[in-house]
């Protein structure tokens, strides 16, 4: 079915989107807290997750759940927004260096969660969102792979490779608080 | 976390609870979003890129296959992405190798058709991969990965954890050096402030403060305060 691009943008009814928002923005808040979306960005990226839902939602034909449709989009407007402050980092070249924030200022408050966060984001992007969803939020294989269009074997290979990852982050971190 | 379990379960299990945003916040956003709905501005606008590297397009999956083709050779491809940790520790299994037998929900049945992502555009078509020139050096190979900075770590840890301040010292330099913005500084610091104290340098007490103030929370803070106070 070819849509046209007015079809595309037309926004689902305000009942409709509110229930949606209701139901999965806590979990949409996780998944662009663990996909590298700063705390003081949070709420901007939400808001841009369910403005792009609201346009696109008569193009959810439920062969996934709602969660890792949404999933999607969030990892849309994660990458989307890191590469423009990317961008924006590069426009302000050295005066960024002497005077903005430590890359590890967000770091700042430690604890478990945070820690698994951190570790979260030394993975690359394919490997952070399928352990995300599969180990994290507990969604299935096989709906993992139709919500990120691939196979369900690259999924089962990317997470097997985050967790030899992330395993061996966590151990050295567990020596080191043993220490 | 003083319990022999997998530390990534008992990381994953602190996850669990991982806050959510609280009621004035989710009122705050879906504000954001009726003006925005209802001022008919155009949405954002999102990477058309596929989700996955090597699910959706050719030309990343193409990439891919370099890529993986390249760490198995004990090469890096600028440009691609790889993954330091798996390519170097020779972890990740190439996607062909990936056992077909999978356990699935639905075991027999044929796949259905995929969901069209949340994509808002067509990638445009990638162009065929231009062969790198041969006499081009290639200077990332000899940038330290992460699972360096790790390994690198680990010594520390160790050697903090026997009482070596001295070889601790010598790695927490070699550290500042090779990693001076690392992903592991606050371990860096946290291990400063001990061999400090560890020494009774007198600048213990200024590192500590600083640390803590830092870091208000980290889970450093039990090592440092048995390392400053006995």
């Amino acid at each position: 079915m070819v849509r046209t691009e007015a079809q595309e943008l037309r926004p689902a009814p305000p009942d409709a989107l509110s229930q949606i928002y209701r139901e999965h923005a806590p979990f949409v808040w996780r998944s662009l807290r663990r996909l590298g979306v700063s705390e003081d960005a949070l709420e901007d990226a939400l808001q841009d997750v369910f403005l792009v839902a609201a346009r696109r939602l008569e193009t959810f034909e439920g062969r996934s759940s709602m969660k890792t449709w949404l999933f999607g989009i969030a990892m849309r407007v994660q990458r989307s927004r890191s590469r423009s402050r990317a961008r924006h980092d590069r426009k302000l070249g050295a005066l960024a260096r002497e005077a903005g924030p430590a890359p590890d200022d967000a770091y700042g408050r430690q604890d478990a969660q945070r820690v698994l966060t951190r570790m979260l984001q030394q993975l690359d992007e394919d490997k952070r969102a399928v352990f995300v969803l599969v180990e994290l939020e507990g969604e299935a294989v096989v709906d993992v792979a139709r919500a990120l269009d691939a196979n369900s074997n690259t999924i089962y290979t990317r997470l097997r490779a985050a967790r030899k990852a992330l395993q061996t982050m966590a151990q050295t971190w567990a020596e080191t608080e043993r220490a | 976390m003083n319990d022999s379990r997998d530390p990534l379960a008992q990381l994953i299990e602190a996850d669990a609870t991982l806050p959510g945003p609280d009621g004035p916040a989710l009122d705050r956003v879906w504000s954001g979003i009726e003006h925005g709905l209802a001022s008919g501005a155009p949405g954002p606008t999102l990477d058309a890129q596929p989700l996955l590297a090597s699910a959706g397009g050719w030309g990343w999956g193409v990439l891919s296959i370099v890529v993986l083709a390249a760490a198995g050779a004990g090469l890096v491809v600028a440009g691609a992405r790889p993954d330091p940790i798996v390519a170097r520790a020779g972890l990740m299994a190439p996607i062909e190798q990936a056992p077909v037998t999978q356990q699935d929900p639905q075991p027999g049945a044929v796949d259905p058709p995929v969901e069209p992502g949340p994509s808002v555009a067509e990638p445009p078509p990638a162009p065929p991969a231009a062969p790198r020139p041969r006499s081009k050096p290639d200077t990332t190979v000899a940038k330290p990965s992460l699972a360096d900075e790790i390994a690198l770590m680990r010594s520390l840890g160790q050697a903090l954890a026997r009482g070596d301040h001295k070889q601790a010292s010598t790695l927490l330099r070699r550290h500042e050096r090779e990693f001076p913005k690392g992903a592991l500084l606050e371990e860096r610091r946290a291990a400063a402030v001990r061999i400090a104290c560890a020494r009774d340098d007198k600048t213990a007490a200024t590192q500590r403060s600083a640390f803590e103030a830092r870091w208000p929370k980290s889970m450093h803070a039990a090592a440092i305060r048995k390392a400053c106070e006995g």
